[in-house]
């Protein structure tokens, strides 16, 4: 894990390089930090349907430095950055059996837990969730293959299109989602005019949606 | 068939968690009921869970993983989903509101407010905002009125005409400091919607 660590720069690690997992074959697997959409998924589904602990295990030594680095770069001190590792954590243990693969890759899925945490533990306040299966009904609503493969195809489209982002538009676009910040601040930080950051963010989303099958 | 829709950027707040409780409690409304704004919210997700995937991980404490497993002792088995609410009230109230009327939409505490007006303002945290959901009699004409902040609402049954637009179950709308308005409920029923809103209202003077 410290090693992987190490490997990165602190500064934005561009995606382009860090797309491990799907075609990387030569990585640490000691850290769990290779692992491809379809194994994560199939993790999740061991802790829902045997409540397995060496998956939940594997869930963590995968998500839990990601997610303590989501924490720090929101603007949390360690101790609550650890804080909400556990807490997304324990979610995931809860909720593993509301993941729905035919909806959400598990980094997506992950991604909705920390943030809502984060939301619950700064302002003592949930955060509304929209319509997720409509949980109550989920065990009946089997994603159907073909679901799953446009799902899979989106995600390779969704990854694929970032990296062809232009650089400025990628960090405005990582700046919005890791820090707690509101165009104003992030156009004051990058000493660009608000306009500037809102239209690089269209931009970028605009691209993004392109890439994605409808 | 859903015609108004909340920008990009509010629905972009949403995803990234920039956006207030109120707010974001009927962008989630609005977008348990839009299909396409529900799979826009959804892709902004997905750019969430990329960047997440991709951030630079930072080393945990040795002792969390063995303290979190500590934990899961204490977890109790998964039960089943609580009952929700009876079917009528499910075919009116999207699942992020669920929680606010788990005891029915007939049982949750309106108040009077007017002739034509009920309110029953949800427990949010963040209390400088009113949240509720407004019933309001059908063909009633609300009083002309301005908005000392942003209000923003989302149709839940019923519908209403504002100007030439129509709003119907789903519809958003997101009225400013810089709009004056005057909705007119449909003559066939009853119409509820969620409301939040950042300031009070402000009378532009009697219904014209």
């Amino acid at each position: 894990m410290l090693a992987f660590a190490a490997s990165r720069s602190s500064s934005h690690p561009r995606i382009a390089d860090s797309r491990r997992g799907f075609l990387l074959a030569s990585c640490d697997t000691q850290s769990g930090a290779c692992l491809t959409n379809d194994q994560l998924c199939r993790l999740i589904d061991a802790v829902a349907v045997h409540r397995d602990r060496q998956a939940f295990a594997s869930l963590f030594q995968y998500f839990a430095p990601r997610l303590k680095s989501y924490g720090l770069k929101r603007g949390v001190d360690a101790t609550t950055a650890e804080e909400l590792v556990q807490e997304t954590m324990l979610t995931v243990w809860r909720k593993a059996a509301t993941f729905d693969a035919g909806r959400a890759t598990a980094p997506t899925w992950i991604f909705t837990i920390v943030r809502n945490k984060r939301i619950d533990m700064l302002r003592r306040a949930g955060y509304p969730e929209v319509d997720l299966g409509e949980a109550s009904e989920i065990a009946a609503a089997e994603p159907a293959a073909d679901d799953i493969l446009t799902l899979v195809q989106a995600g390779s489209a969704l990854r694929a299109a970032m990296t062809t982002l232009p650089r400025e538009q990628l960090e405005v676009l990582q700046k919005a989602y890791l820090q707690d910040k509101s165009h104003r601040v992030i156009a004051d930080e990058m000493s660009l005019p608000l306009g500037t950051v809102k239209s690089r963010i269209r931009l970028a989303l605009a691209r993004l949606r392109l890439a994605l099958p409808e | 068939m859903i015609r108004h829709h909340p920008p990009l950027e509010l629905l972009f707040d949403y995803a990234t968690g920039v956006a207030e409780e109120g707010a974001a409690l009927v962008i989630a409304t609005h977008a348990s009921l839009c299909a396409s704004c529900g799979a826009l919210v959804r892709t902004l997700e997905a750019v969430g869970g990329e960047v997440l995937d991709d951030i630079a991980p930072e080393a945990v404490s040795a002792d969390l993983l063995p303290c979190l497993m500590e934990r899961l002792n204490d977890e109790p088995a998964p039960g089943n989903w609580p009952a929700v609410a009876d079917a009528e009230t499910r075919a009116v109230i999207p699942y992020p509101l669920l929680p606010y009327v788990s005891t029915g939409l007939d049982k949750v505490g309106w108040q009077t407010v007017g002739w034509f007006h009920q309110e029953f303002c949800l427990p949010l945290a963040d209390k400088r905002v009113k949240t509720c959901l407004m019933k309001l009699a059908r063909g009633s004409i609300i009083p002309k009125h301005g908005h000392g902040g942003n209000e923003y609402s989302v149709v839940l049954h019923g519908g209403y005409r504002d100007g030439d637009k129509r709003y119907f179950r789903g519809d958003f709308s997101w009225k400013t400091t810089e709009d004056v308005h005057q909705p007119i409920v449909d003559d066939d029923g009853d119409c509820t919607c969620l409301v939040v809103l950042e300031a009070p209202l402000t009378l532009t003077g009697a219904a014209a």
